[in-house]
């Protein structure tokens, strides 16, 4: 079955380098970006019922224009209940602070924080979910 | 409230009936000849045990009294009325406490006015004696009554010399005055606290002494005084005027002695907390620094952990690349996004140095600005971009009007607020800029009031003025615009606000520090 990644952010190099690594695993993994929170919702919520094209995994970056990554989850918690299928939610961020890091963890929606850089293995480990808060 | 009058009222002893004093010393000044006839007289006064002791000399008379302290004298008057007289006139003059009783041998109208007259407290026919035993208990009482009577009226002295050097010596002063605040007694504190005299200070209205902006604060402690079931009232702080033209802070507290006797009227005791407050003052301000200062470290850090990091974790994600490729190609795209990345992360340091500079700026060079020709001249260099939207402007600036700024801030800023109010126009209206000025207290406030597209200021608020945040699709926004115009305008003492909602423009407020 094919799986896709979900990559919500608004650095253009770091998507073309993270979808780069994704398609170097050779897995069969579909990737769809977004530019901003905002984006991401409205591109979603026209998935909702889509199961096979929803995304099995989103990579959430914090600081975004519009509508940044907790606003998004805001959002996203009213309207989780919508989609078909439920999807993980990583926090992908540069970020190193410890404030960002504890704010994550009062999501349930949430999954794990990620550091950037997004390596390879940390991918194969998503697909496992092998990664926790 | 602690009232000083009754008190003193009620030192006043309650005056008994019955005599206390059970041993009555009696001194008769006849020969001893009569005692016993006055005791089997006195015999009817049940309960009291009468001591007498008789003289006929007058220098013993003086010295018995003296000696004894009798409670009553008794004295024989024979035909030789002088002795009795001489007596009784030394009696009223040094014990006039004593009861002084006359006894005489013959009944004369005349000379029993004369000795009455003189002070005697009675005057008895040695045919009437049987009225003796009345007359003593009469006497006795009355004595009594006059020592507590004056016992009381010395109490009552010594606390209001008390109460009233209470006053006079405290350190803070107390005043009391009418009404209609005519100030009807001060104590000397009056001086050392607010300069005046007490006689000059006496006369005048206490609202003469408030500022005027604190009249308001009275104004309220009056009236909870007056509807409160306490009797006096606290204001923690107000200004009071200083002869010498400089005001005071001060706490006082009012008490409503309009029924109290003596004041009549409104009481204030008040103690100077110039020197209290105006340390507050400097704490203050140097928690308001402290907390800008921290608020901008915070905001330094946060900036570096999002900022700096994101260019250092693209360079990570490019070496990664570059080790495990073979292909040219490849290795020739990476190199290109590690000069982009470079690039971008070297002017996101000069960012971050300008804005460091702008707060280790002490060197900066403040000038007075004509606030009219900068807005003008940041307008002209903006003309053609105005032109291509078909913008209006508004101007209103007084051409008088002179900040003290930095020159090249004054210019960021302008350019930034005007530029933003372009950029941010309305797709669908023409733009309407006005740029007005308004007084406030120690500011001159620059207000830029545009009808473009408008923002949620409650929703970015505090993201607004922070670095590299942007709020609409447009590519050419950077997001540091605003960050270093705040940055600039604190740097120079001001601040800036912004009002607005979605779709109905925002109103930027710049506080120019006069």
């Amino acid at each position: 079955m094919k799986r896709t990644i979900c990559i919500i952010d608004d650095d253009p190099l770091y998507k073309l380098l993270l979808k780069k690594t994704i398609e170097r695993l050779n897995l069969n993994i579909g990737v769809v970006t977004y530019e901003d929170g905002k984006q991401a919702i409205e591109g979603l919520s026209k998935l909702k019922e889509n199961t096979a094209q929803l995304p099995d995994i989103i990579l959430l970056d914090i600081n975004m224009p519009v509508m940044d990554g907790w606003e998004f989850m805001d959002q996203f918690v009213e309207d989780k209940n919508q989609f078909s299928k439920a999807m993980t939610i990583y926090i992908a961020s540069s970020s190193i602070a410890t404030h960002d890091i504890e704010k994550s963890k009062t999501y349930t929606e949430i999954s794990g924080y990620l550091v950037k850089p997004i390596v390879k293995n940390t991918i194969l480990e998503l697909l496992q979910n092998k990664v926790f808060m | 409230m602690f009232n000083p009058q009754s008190q003193i009222e009620n030192s006043t002893c309650e005056i008994k009936y019955e005599l206390q004093e059970k041993n009555i010393k009696v001194l008769v000044l006849d020969d001893e000849s009569i005692i016993p006839e006055l005791k089997s007289v006195v015999q009817i006064l049940q309960g009291y045990n009468f001591i007498f002791q008789s003289t006929n000399c007058d220098n013993e008379f003086k010295k018995l009294i003296r000696e004894i302290k009798p409670n009553l004298i008794i004295s024989e008057l024979h035909i030789n009325e002088i002795e009795g007289k001489e007596q009784l006139n030394y009696c009223r003059m040094v014990y006039p406490e004593i009861p002084f009783i006359i006894l005489s041998a013959h009944t004369c109208n005349k000379s029993a006015l004369t000795f009455l007259e003189m002070g005697a407290t009675d005057f008895l026919n040695k045919d009437t004696i049987s009225a003796l035993p009345a007359t003593i208990y009469k006497a006795l009482r009355q004595s009594h009554e006059k020592i507590q009577i004056k016992e009381a009226r010395q109490q009552r002295w010594e606390d209001a010399q008390r109460f009233k050097g209470l006053i006079e010596y405290s350190h803070d002063p107390v005043i009391t005055y009418d009404y209609d605040g005519t100030i009807t007694y001060a104590s000397p504190a009056i001086e050392r606290v607010l300069g005046y005299k007490v006689e000059e200070f006496v006369g005048t209205n206490v609202i003469d002494h408030i500022h005027p902006e604190d009249l308001p604060i009275r104004e309220n402690a009056y009236k909870t005084l007056l509807n409160s079931e306490l009797n006096f009232e606290t204001i923690n702080e107000e200004r009071l005027l200083h002869k010498n033209g400089h005001f005071i802070w001060a706490k006082a507290i009012i008490s409503d002695a309009r029924l109290i006797p003596g004041i009549e009227g409104i009481m204030t005791n008040f103690r100077d907390i110039t020197i209290a407050k105006n340390k507050t003052c400097d704490l203050n301000n140097t928690i308001e620094i402290l907390t800008n200062q921290n608020n901008r470290l915070l905001n330094f850090s946060y900036i570096v952990s999002h900022n700096l990091r994101s260019h250092t974790s693209n360079i990570q994600s490019i070496i990664n690349f570059l080790e495990i490729t073979d292909d040219p190609g490849e290795q020739e795209e990476m190199i290109q996004h590690l000069k982009e990345v470079s690039e971008a992360l070297n002017e996101t340091m000069t960012n971050l140095n300008e804005v460091v500079s702008i707060h280790s700026g002490d060197h900066l060079k403040i000038e007075s600005l004509s606030l009219r020709k900068f807005a003008l001249i940041s307008l002209k260099t903006l003309k053609s971009k105005l032109n291509a939207i078909n913008g209006k402007v508004h101007f209103n600036i007084d051409k008088n009007l002179m900040i003290n700024f930095n020159k090249s801030y004054l210019e960021s800023i302008l350019h930034n607020l005007f530029y933003n109010a372009i950029k941010y126009s309305h797709p669908n209206r023409r733009l309407d800029l006005e740029i007005d000025i308004v007084n406030e207290d120690e500011f001159d406030v620059l207000i830029v009031k545009d009808n473009g597209m408008g923002l949620d200021i409650e929703k970015y608020k505090n993201k607004l003025f922070g670095m590299y945040n942007t709020f609409h699709n447009n590519k050419n926004a950077k997001g540091l615009g605003l960050f270093m115009s705040k940055n600039q305008i604190e740097a120079m003492k001001g601040k800036i606000e912004v009002e607005g909602s979605i779709n109905n423009g925002c109103t930027f407020k710049i506080y120019f520090k006069k």
